[in-house]
Formats: structure tokens, C-alpha cells, sequence
């Protein structure tokens, strides 16, 4: 009757839950058994308290369930962060050709309800993806690549609302796509679209949870009048791209959230855009409440080589140089590690965590030094187009200390440009490249001097910037990371490894083969005192827990 | 314990007005049966496999009359992979009223079609005196244990293994009068009520969403979803449905407001 009384204890305390207050959301690491946003908390740091699974008995990890996904096409990933809410998980598997979001019992991966949308046509440069869905109250929300902001219930999967988001016009409505998972700030649903490659003009913008009715927008791409629009040569902001697609992060105490910003458009040529071209390849904190820019750091400016700083920011609280600070970490696709101070925006650290040809330094206020320009004849760059990570969620440790990024390393790019004017429905590349690797594992070595290259999953001290240690994988990796309180590092790569890593050193302690390149960020939950590591790979999502 | 699953069967509902020969229900259910069995293979279940000849659209390019298709079914179309087939005159003609009944034009209002009162007199009887949102929900009001009424007005295809037009509203509203005074006459699979007993003695009802030989998952009365391993069960069976006869409750012009009201509810009430 052991097991009776624990499914007992579950029915108890399940009665009054399933609520999701925004006070939950604010205090989620009060409750580590469950999993409430992308990043675990507002913060994003992808760290657990969860202290079940250690270091000693990771080894006897087994397979507890599988859920799968419908076949998807060449360069669709099953990218989609779960959330999990007292035993239930809630995930949305990707477009093919329908979005289904799924609630699950999280113990067995038995579905309770499926709710189903199928997307018009839509142009998506790499993937019909999405990242999962957001919750606050008794609904999820979700964006598709057909710009519909969905609501559900998420006690019964009936469609709440579905609004579609308008976007300013290119000639092809289907060139704004979204693929974020929504940050919910109180009232607000928070997102923005993808669609850098097709001259969109990015936007972060905020909808109402109770209607979906739009309540604020920033364009990353300020209009003539607006500041920053200086920085864009001509009409040339018109186009100028900025897409979103990964997710924001919240400080409620400043009351900001923080997005990273995609390349500028034409990606590979600058010289029709001539200036700086904010607030592309930035970080931007904006007022929760208005939209209204507090602060700005771009870290690629005048970008050629396709640097989105579509990254997770990732805050933490700690002693810096002395004092208690209110920082923010940020490993970008451009090569280098961050340190800023997330009041402000000053400036605090920058330096490679791969190698970096680009840039020479940083100047006094902590602006890089550009080493080198695209050209008509091709120009070598590190790191290459698909950066030293990309939009792979890093995790940060507040008790190692360390922050873990997934990297690209000695991978580099041929970038080459060319003139070229925007056409609706024409790629706005203005330009090429030629990579070692690239989007999707079908690739092959194209030249030879790149044979050097490797994944890795890397610890950085934050306070310096230097790696701790490094755990080397043949191939490079679409994975996030994940710690626990234990000093595990679960990750995996293109290989279709998922792994752990101890925290401290780097040391692998356990692995298992899933046949498919892991590309989401893995989390890890707890159901009637049963902890459970949930990954997807390939086609499938993967859950694990002791044997017992 | 065995959990049996009960297969719907196809219930053909009321079409009464057809355009060239009149066919009782039963004889479009019968066609629909001929055509499933016989047709399907080439044709699809709903009739759309073959390019250019949608069945059940009403339009058909090789006939103007009902009885030019029936003689098709019989003969066959020559140079075509259309062959004959050995029905009688009245099989065939059953088949193209199944065919006709998915373009059908809706009936006149029928003798036996309830009458409908108030709407707003009926949305007054359902959140006050009917008590109905104590169990169900309409918009983002009421509880979710039982079925969702939102959308309850809106002609939905019956579900079932054979392609079947939607009802009309005539049969909407005497599917939701007899819904109203026989609860368990007529619940579709999705919203039947199942108790369970675990072995400690307490029960939970609820509907029953999904199951497998270990596990059942279930949205029980106090809206939870929960998953019980079947060894915590003593017992799972289907049970009445906990909604009462409103037969003696509401009075006939109550019933007719209250009517009045769920037609109207098509699925965008907010």
C-alpha cells in the first residue's frame, strides 16, 4: 500500500493546485519539483534545486517514458523547452503539417488532452520550430509560424483565444513567424517574431492574457524621429531585420525585461545600412509595464557575418569585484562571453570563449574593436555563420559558480557580399558564406582546414571569463544545458549523446545513445518525490529517472 | 479489471427533404453502409480520393439526375476504372441519397421540432435557477467537469466511422431536449462518467480521457487531471451521469427558453 499512499499524497496536494498565479512564476524556485518557465525561473539560469539524482547515482539513470513526435522535415527540430505543474507536463510538439500541444501525466508520459492547430503556409529560414509553450493562471499560451497568438485552457486544451499578430508589411505577410515561447509578465504575453533573412522589421510587443488585445510594441528597428534611428543609412531601417526567437528574461524588481535582438538585414552586406543599425544584435531592457527602452548594449555592431543575439539572458545576483551586484551573463553567437551590470547596462566583461577573429578588443565603453569586413571576394572568419553557440540555452550554477555554454569551436565561415536591393519574397542575405557546418548534421566538411572543429559543452568563471574546464564532443551541438544543486551538467550534441557532466570538472558520469541530435534545453522535475530529466532528441522526448 | 471501450455506433439522423426521391433514415443509412463497403477503395470514405469526383459535393460530371448516378453505380462509366456493380434500382438509389444528404437543404421547421422561447429568459434560467454551471461551461464561465457548452448550438458532424452530414438545427434542438430531460439516453463517448474505487475505499468520477494496461487518466469532479495506476484500483467501471432530469425541474416554457438560449451558443461566447 506504500505506492497507494504516495498516489494519495499526490491527490492531496493536487486538490487546490494546477493554479499558476503570477506570485508562482516570481517564487518558482520555492517549488523546484516543478518546471514553470523556459528557463525554469524569470531568471533563466536553467539551475534546479532538485536534489534526488547526485553525482554518485546519475550512472543508474533508465528510461521511463517517450513521447513522439510525427516525422518533421529536413531542418525542424523538436526544440520545445516542457513545463511541468504539479505531475502534469505541458508541450507543444512542432508544426507537421499541425502544432499539437499536449498536457501529459509527467510520470508515465500518458496524455491526458491533445489540442491540434494546423498553420497556413509560412517562410521560415530553418525550421518550422517553436519553443514551447508559456503558462500563467489556468492557461498556456503559444505563437505559431503563421503569427497566431493561441491561449488554452489548461485544464481542458479548449481554445481560449486566437488572435493573429499583425506585422508591418514586407509584400509577404508570411515573412514574420513566430517560434519564441512567450514570456508572461503579470497581465502581459511578451514576444516577437522570427523572419531576419526576409527584411522584416522586428518587434518585441505585449498582448493582453485575458484577450490577446496588443498593449505595447517596441520596434527593434526605430522609425525616422525615434532614437537610433540615426544609425541606419537612408531607408534602409525599413528592413533592417532584428527578429526575435528566443525567449526574454525578468528582473521584477526593476521591473525590466530583457530580449536579445537578431542580425540586421541585408545579413551579409552592411554598406546599405551604413552606422551602427540598432538595435540589432543587442540586448535591450524594456519597461515591463510600457515597452519603453531603459537601456541598450549592442554587442555586434554594423553586423556582417549573421551574430543574432538571440540568446538567453541570463541573470544572477552575485559579488562582483567586492560588491553585491545585479549582473547578467550572455554568451554570444559573435564569440564572446558578457558580463553586464542589468540595471544599467555598463559594460563589465567581454571576452572569447571561442576562437574569435572579428574583433580586436573593446574599446573604452565597451565597444568592440571590428577586425574585419565582409567583402566581394570572401574574408575568413571565427566564428563561423552559425556562431560559437546560437540559441542553445547556456545554464549558470550559483554554486559552482560556473556558467555552461554549448560551443562551436574552431568553426569559421567565408563571408562574401554583394549588392543587393529588397524584393519581397527574395532571401535578403546580400551575400553568401561558405561553412565546415552548418544548419543541420547532413552537412559535411566543404573545406579542408576546417577538419579541427569540435563541440563542446564549456565552463566559464563569470568573474574572469576564463574557461574552467571543457568536455570535448566530436561533433558540435544544438543542446541546452542543465544544473542541479547536485553539480550535475546535463546536455547532449549532434551525436545523439545526452549526457552528465560533474559540475565541478567536467567529467562525464553517465550517457545514453538516443539515435537524434538532442536540440532542446533539458529540465529536470519531481512527481510524488520521484525526480525525473526530461531531453528531446531527433523525433522524440526522453525521460529518465533512478532505477528502482 | 478490463476497461471496455464502447465503439459508437452511427446513429443517422433525420434528413427528411431529398431532392428527387424521398428516402427514410434508415435507407441512407443503409446507403451509407453499401457505399463504405463497396466504394471506399477507390473512392475514400469521403468520397474525394478519386481526381475531380467529389461524391459527396452534390455535383456530379457525368450525371444530372439522381437516377443517371444510380445507373452508374449499376453499369459502370466504359474506359474508366468505374466499374458495375450488381445493386438493385433501390440500393443504388440509396447510396446517391446518401450522397444528396450531405447537400441536403435543411427542413422546414418540422412538427416534431420543439418550440423555442426566450434566449435571454433561457441564459437566466441556466446561471440561476438551472444551476447549470455548477457542472458545465460556457465561455471562460462555470466548471469544466462536464461537457463544455460553448460551442453546444453549432452543428457538428456525429461522430463515427462513416462520413455523415451535420444535423440540422431542428436535430440540434431535439438532441438537446432530450439531453435536458434524459441525460443518459444519448452522451457520446467523450463525456461519459466513470467512478473509480481505489483500494483504500475513496472513489473519483470523472470522465475518462485516456488509459493503457497500467495507467488510467482521467479529468475527475473537482477538474483535476489525474493519471491512477490501475494496482491502486479496486474497481473502474462507467457510472449514470451525475446530471439530473430537468423533466420535473424546469416547467415546458423554461425548458423552450432554456433551449432558445443553447442554440444560440455556437462557440464564441467570451
Amino acid at each position: 500500500m506504500k505506492r497507494l499512499a504516495v498516489f494519495l499524497l499526490f491527490v492531496a496536494t493536487t486538490i487546490t493546485a494546477q493554479q499558476v498565479p503570477f506570485e508562482r512564476i516570481l517564487n518558482a524556485t520555492k517549488e523546484p519539483q516543478n518546471w514553470l518557465t523556459y528557463g525554469g525561473t524569470l531568471l533563466n539560469q536553467r539551475y534546479s534545486l532538485l536534489n534526488q539524482i547526485t553525482t554518485e547515482n546519475v550512472k543508474n539513470l533508465e528510461l521511463q517514458w517517450v513521447l513522439q513526435v510525427r516525422a518533421m522535415d529536413g531542418t525542424t527540430k523538436f526544440e520545445a523547452t516542457p513545463l511541468v505543474v504539479d505531475g502534469i507536463m505541458y508541450t507543444v510538439k512542432p508544426p507537421t503539417p499541425s502544432y499539437e500541444v499536449v498536457a501529459l501525466d509527467a510520470a508515465t508520459g500518458r496524455i491526458f488532452w491533445t489540442y491540434s492547430y494546423t498553420p497556413a503556409e509560412a517562410r521560415v529560414c530553418c525550421g518550422r520550430n517553436n519553443k514551447g509553450v508559456a503558462i500563467q493562471g489556468d492557461r498556456l499560451y503559444f505563437a505559431t509560424i503563421d503569427s497566431h497568438l493561441i491561449s488554452l485552457d489548461a485544464k481542458t486544451g479548449r481554445e481560449v483565444f486566437n488572435v493573429k499578430i499583425e506585422s508591418p508589411a514586407t509584400g509577404l505577410p508570411s515573412d514574420y513567424s513566430f517560434t519564441v515561447t512567450p514570456l508572461i509578465v503579470r497581465d502581459k504575453i511578451i514576444l516577437g517574431p522570427a523572419g531576419g533573412e526576409y527584411g522584416i522589421r522586428g518587434y518585441v510587443a505585449a498582448f493582453d492574457t485575458k484577450t490577446g488585445n496588443e498593449k505595447w510594441r517596441f520596434h527593434v528597428i526605430p522609425e525616422p524621429g525615434e532614437p537610433g534611428n540615426e544609425t541606419w543609412g537612408g531607408k534602409s531601417w525599413e528592413h533592417g531585420g532584428g527578429s526575435i526567437w528566443t525567449p526574454g528574461s525578468y528582473d521584477p524588481e526593476l521591473n525590466l525585461v530583457y530580449w536579445g535582438t537578431g542580425n540586421a538585414g541585408p545579413d551579409w552586406n552592411g554598406d546599405p545600412r551604413p552606422g551602427d543599425n540598432l538595435y540589432t544584435c543587442s540586448v535591450v531592457a524594456l519597461d515591463a509595464d510600457t515597452g519603453k527602452v531603459k537601456w541598450h548594449y549592442q554587442f555586434s555592431p554594423h553586423d556582417e557575418f549573421d551574430f543574432d543575439s538571440t540568446q538567453i539572458p541570463v541573470l544572477a545576483d552575485i559579488e562582483w569585484q567586492g560588491k553585491p551586484r545585479k549582473v547578467m551573463f550572455w554568451a554570444n553567437r559573435n564569440g564572446v562571453f558578457y558580463v553586464l551590470d542589468r540595471a544599467t547596462g555598463e559594460f563589465l566583461l567581454g571576452k572569447p570563449f571561442v576562437k574569435v577573429t572579428w574583433m580586436s578588443g573593446f574599446d573604452a565603453k565597451g565597444k568592440p574593436i571590428r577586425a574585419v569586413q565582409s567583402s566581394t571576394s570572401g574574408v575568413l572568419v571565427y566564428p563561423g555563420n552559425q556562431g560559437g553557440t546560437n540559441w542553445y540555452n547556456p545554464a549558470f550554477n550559483p554554486r559552482t559558480g560556473l556558467f555552461y555554454i554549448p560551443t562551436w569551436e574552431e568553426t569559421s565561415s567565408v563571408f562574401t557580399k554583394r549588392e543587393q536591393e529588397f524584393k519581397p519574397g527574395v532571401n535578403f542575405g546580400g551575400g553568401g558564406m561558405t561553412s565546415a557546418v552548418g544548419l543541420t548534421p547532413q552537412n559535411t566538411y566543404t573545406r579542408t582546414e576546417d577538419e579541427g572543429y569540435f563541440g563542446s559543452i564549456k565552463a566559464i568563471d563569470p568573474k574572469t571569463g576564463d574557461a574552467k574546464w571543457v568536455y570535448k564532443m566530436a561533433q558540435v551541438t544544438d543542446s541546452g544545458v542543465l544544473t542541479t544543486a547536485t553539480n550535475l551538467v546535463f546536455a547532449g550534441g549532434r551525436e545523439g549523446y545526452f549526457f552528465a557532466l560533474d559540475a565541478r570538472d567536467g567529467k562525464l558520469l553517465w550517457k545514453s545513445m538516443l539515435g537524434g541530435q538532442v536540440a532542446n534545453g533539458p529540465i529536470t522535475y519531481s512527481v510524488s518525490g520521484k525526480q525525473y530529466v526530461s531531453v528531446a532528441a531527433g523525433n522524440g522526448l526522453f525521460t529518465f529517472a533512478l532505477r528502482q | 479489471m478490463r476497461l471496455v471501450v464502447l465503439v459508437s455506433l452511427l446513429t443517422f439522423v433525420a434528413a427528411p427533404v431529398f431532392a428527387q426521391h424521398a428516402f427514410t433514415p434508415d435507407e441512407i443509412a443503409e446507403g451509407a453502409r453499401l457505399f463504405q463497403t463497396n466504394c471506399t477503395g477507390c473512392h475514400g470514405s469521403s468520397g474525394d480520393l478519386v481526381q475531380g469526383v467529389a461524391l459527396m459535393s452534390g455535383k456530379f460530371r457525368r450525371a444530372s439526375s439522381d437516377d443517371d448516378v444510380a445507373t452508374i453505380i449499376r453499369k459502370g462509366v466504359p474506359g474508366t476504372a468505374m466499374q458495375g456493380f450488381s445493386f438493385t434500382e433501390q440500393q443504388a438509389g440509396m447510396i446517391v441519397a446518401y450522397f444528396r444528404s450531405f447537400t441536403a437543404a435543411p427542413a422546414a421547421t418540422p412538427a416534431d421540432m420543439p418550440a423555442l422561447g426566450d434566449p435571454a429568459r433561457g441564459k437566466a434560467i441556466l446561471e440561476g435557477k438551472g444551476n447549470c454551471l455548477s457542472c458545465h461551461r460556457v465561455g471562460e464561465n462555470g466548471s469544466r467537469v462536464g461537457p463544455d457548452l460553448t460551442g453546444i448550438g453549432a452543428p457538428r458532424p456525429p461522430v463515427g466511422r462513416v462520413p455523415a452530414p451535420p444535423p440540422t438545427p431542428a436535430v440540434i434542438v431535439q438532441q438537446l431536449q432530450r439531453s435536458l430531460v434524459d441525460p443518459d439516453a444519448d452522451i457520446s463517448p467523450a463525456n461519459r462518467t466513470f467512478k473509480a474505487v481505489l483500494k483504500d475505499g475513496s472513489t473519483v468520477t470523472g470522465r475518462l480521457l485516456n488509459f493503457d494496461s497500467f495507467n488510467v487518466q482521467v479529468f475527475d469532479s473537482k477538474e483535476r487531471l489525474l493519471s491512477i495506476p490501475r494496482s491502486d484500483l479496486r474497481e473502474f467501471s462507467l457510472t449514470k451521469s451525475p446530471m439530473p432530469s430537468y423533466r420535473d425541474k424546469l416547467n415546458s416554457q423554461e425548458l423552450s427558453d432554456l433551449l432558445a438560449y443553447l442554440v444560440t451558443l455556437k462557440g464564441q461566447v467570451k
